[in-house]
């Protein structure tokens, strides 16, 4: 088969691997070598699903013996098969690193025989692009559940950031579709990346010297709209996943119907990306701006999707607002709709030399649209004089309505916030 | 009031600022690009020529109040009348003794942020955006055409030169007709014509499997080419190998 034809069905069958980060390794290139990571992570161009592309992100083979219902690659799937050489992902990666394609590699396979066949297979690869391309540009490598702690702690030591997929967010729904992937098989290779690494962090506060394991960390994923669990149980598994594993990031991928089986939503049903999108702004929010996983779910087992969780939170406690932008703490100022954390910060600034009004506001860079209605200016309010609920709601629907057009699919419907719906939508949460 | 003129360079501005400064008139006075009839109608124009030494003392102050980088990224934007934003910008500093982009109610402090964001946008989008195409491979070299909005190839130099140290590479400026150039020892900027003349072609094997990749990886399901249109505005996409 030829390389480019490998390549494209590889990358295909890699591309519902959400993560694409090229951030948080800051590894320095090597005079006469190739390449360098930039701490922040850079995207080099975007497809035409609107999401990124900063890593080479393929499987090395998707000819796999695990028969996951979710998955494209399953064993009984009818798709064509590829597998590439080490020595061909290395030469990949290197020479679209030359022309400034890529960032590095995002390497993750299907189970080739065993896991740890598949990991060794895997490790040589980032061996040659290390060793002989001398490649000191980003790899993210996915860790195939069940594969041996000695794998793992090798594959750490090529890689910037390793992954282990949860997959599901529970262990029903794993049992249910993914047979041959327990809980179990999935959470011990996370423990041993997070004591891996802090063995590692102790080795190179002694030793300047000692090798870096994977210094970006480790993140995961789950499959959204597959199996029943509500955005409350993702939520509180993710920030579990963030305390106890120490993840960077935990992923969330709208559940694209690719299989017939009897526990699947059936194949008319679309995928969610409405509830994806909100959940990831509420995975912002728990990382970010301090909110818990409890406070962002505390009205209901599912996310309002007309409202980012952030409003939701705020139009639900009327007792916080309005917040006087003059006086307020940072973490105050930073649960009003509309100011961020960078203007947040900038806030803090400026009034030191001034005291500040709605205008000054718009220039520090907050949505004053949004934070009008919950911001006052030493005793000045510019927002709604009445205590609506469901007036105060319609006021940031309509807009949210207005911003998600630009980034959703024109496909998906979207939930109409007429007036006339209005008192319905505001009894509900009263 | 007093209007210095001087000769586009970032150090002829430097000079200027330390000109205004030695005539105590930093307060009631303009910083102009030579060419501009702007100043004309005011009469007291003053020509200022470089000077390397004054020039490096202004810096060096700038540096120490931490104003030198968001200062010089706003002067590339060159935009009109920047210039005076900046000396504004620069008395605030000196009267406060550090720096003052925490006072972004200020509109000069606004207008020079907003400059240097714009431009630091522009930089950035350049270290997601060149794409080399391989002219020869024995030596490597590498060459990359871009059209950028503002003149952001100075801000290039590093970034490509640590990542490239084994390939020879030249970025070729369309706009502002310059030539960035890593000879694998260091990188200069270079407005030789020649350089700008040569075609580029050959590379299509690589070039051809990254077209194949990039189709292949966007889910059809998800198409959202107006949220793709936000990350790549079109006039980038004329040099990008991925929508040729």
């Amino acid at each position: 088969m030829r390389l480019a034809e490998k390549l494209e069905i590889l990358g295909e069958a890699a591309r519902y691997d959400a993560s694409c980060a090229s951030s948080g390794s800051g590894r320095q290139g090597k005079r006469g070598g190739l390449g360098n990571a930039h701490m922040a992570g850079i995207c080099h161009t975007w497809a035409e699903d609107g999401r990124c592309v900063s890593l080479l992100k393929i499987l090395l083979s998707n000819d796999c013996v695990f028969d996951c219902a979710y998955c494209a690659n399953r064993r009984t799937a009818d798709i064509r098969r590829a597998s590439f050489t080490p020595e061909e992902v290395a030469n990949l990666t290197a020479e679209f690193y030359r022309r400034n394609y890529i960032e590095g590699l995002f390497l993750s396979s299907a189970v080739i025989g065993t896991p740890d066949k598949t990991m060794e297979l895997m490790l040589s690869a980032l061996k040659i692009l290390r060793g002989k391309y001398g490649f000191c540009g980003y790899i993210h490598v996915k860790v195939i559940p069940g594969a041996s702690k000695e794998l793992i702690s090798q594959v750490g030591l090529f890689a910037d950031r390793v992954s282990v997929n949860i997959e599901l967010p529970s262990e029903a729904g794993l049992k249910l579709l993914a047979p041959q992937k327990t809980k179990e098989r999935i959470v011990v290779p996370m423990e041993s990346i997070r004591l891996l690494k802090e063995q590692n962090g102790e080795e190179r506060k002694l030793f300047k010297s000692a090798p870096l394991f994977a210094p970006a960390g480790q993140s995961t994923q789950m499959i959204v709209g597959a199996t029943r669990d509500s955005d409350r149980q993702i939520l509180t598994l993710s920030s579990a996943l963030y305390a106890k594993y120490s993840m960077k990031r935990v992923y969330f991928s709208a559940y694209v119907p690719v299989g017939n089986h009897p526990s699947l939503p059936p194949p008319e049903v679309k995928a969610p990306l409405r509830r994806e999108h909100r959940l990831y702004q509420a995975d912002w929010l728990m990382r970010f701006y301090s909110f818990s996983a409890e406070e962002i779910t505390e009205n209901g087992d599912q996310l309002d999707l007309d409202l980012d969780p952030k409003c939701a939170w705020a139009v639900r406690h009327p007792e916080n607002f309005p917040v006087d932008v003059n006086t307020a703490d940072y973490r105050e100022l930073l649960r009003v709709p509309g100011i961020g954390v960078r203007s947040a910060r900038r806030i803090l600034a400026a009034r030191k030399t001034k005291k500040l009004d709605i205008g000054d506001l718009r220039k520090l860079g907050a949505v004053t649209k949004r934070a009008v209605y919950f911001t006052s200016f030493g005793g000045r309010f510019y927002g709604l004089r009445s205590d609506s609920r469901a007036l105060l709601r319609a006021q940031l629907s309509d807009e949210q309505v207005n911003s998600l057009q630009m980034t959703l699919d024109e496909s998906v419907p979207l939930i109409s916030v007429s007036m006339a719906g209005l008192p319905a939508l505001g009894g509900g949460i009263g | 009031m007093t209007v210095f003129e001087y000769d586009g360079s970032y150090e002829g501005f430097l000079s200027a600022v330390f000109e205004a400064y030695l005539r105590a008139c930093a307060g009631d006075c303009e910083i102009q690009r030579t060419g501009n009839l702007a100043g004309l109608a005011l009469g007291g124009i003053c020509s200022v020529v470089s000077d390397k030494k004054r020039a490096e003392r202004v810096e060096k102050k700038l540096c120490s109040l931490s104003c030198g980088r968001v200062l010089y990224k706003a002067w590339l934007s060159g935009e009109e009348n920047i210039e005076n934003d900046m000396l504004a910008c620069i008395r605030i500093a000196l009267e406060r003794g550090s720096a003052p982009w925490g006072m972004r109610t200020e509109n000069c402090v606004s207008r020079v942020c907003g400059a240097a964001g714009r431009v630091g946008t522009e930089a950035h989008r350049y270290l997601q955006f060149v794409r080399f195409a391989c002219v020869s491979e024995e030596p490597p070299v590498y060459a990359a055409d871009i059209e950028p909005k503002y003149d952001i190839l100075p801000m290039l130099g590093n970034h490509f030169s640590k990542r490239f140290s084994s390939q020879c590479f030249v970025i070729r400026d369309r706009s502002f007709n310059q030539t960035l150039v890593w000879d694998m020892r260091s990188w200069y900027i270079s407005s030789d014509p020649e350089l700008l003349r040569i075609p580029l072609h050959g590379d299509s094997e690589f070039q051809e499997m990254w077209k194949g990749y990039f189709r292949a990886v966007a889910i059809p399901w998800r198409r959202n080419k107006k949220l793709q249109a936000q990350f790549v505005p079109q006039r980038f996409r004329r040099y990008l190998t991925e929508f040729g």
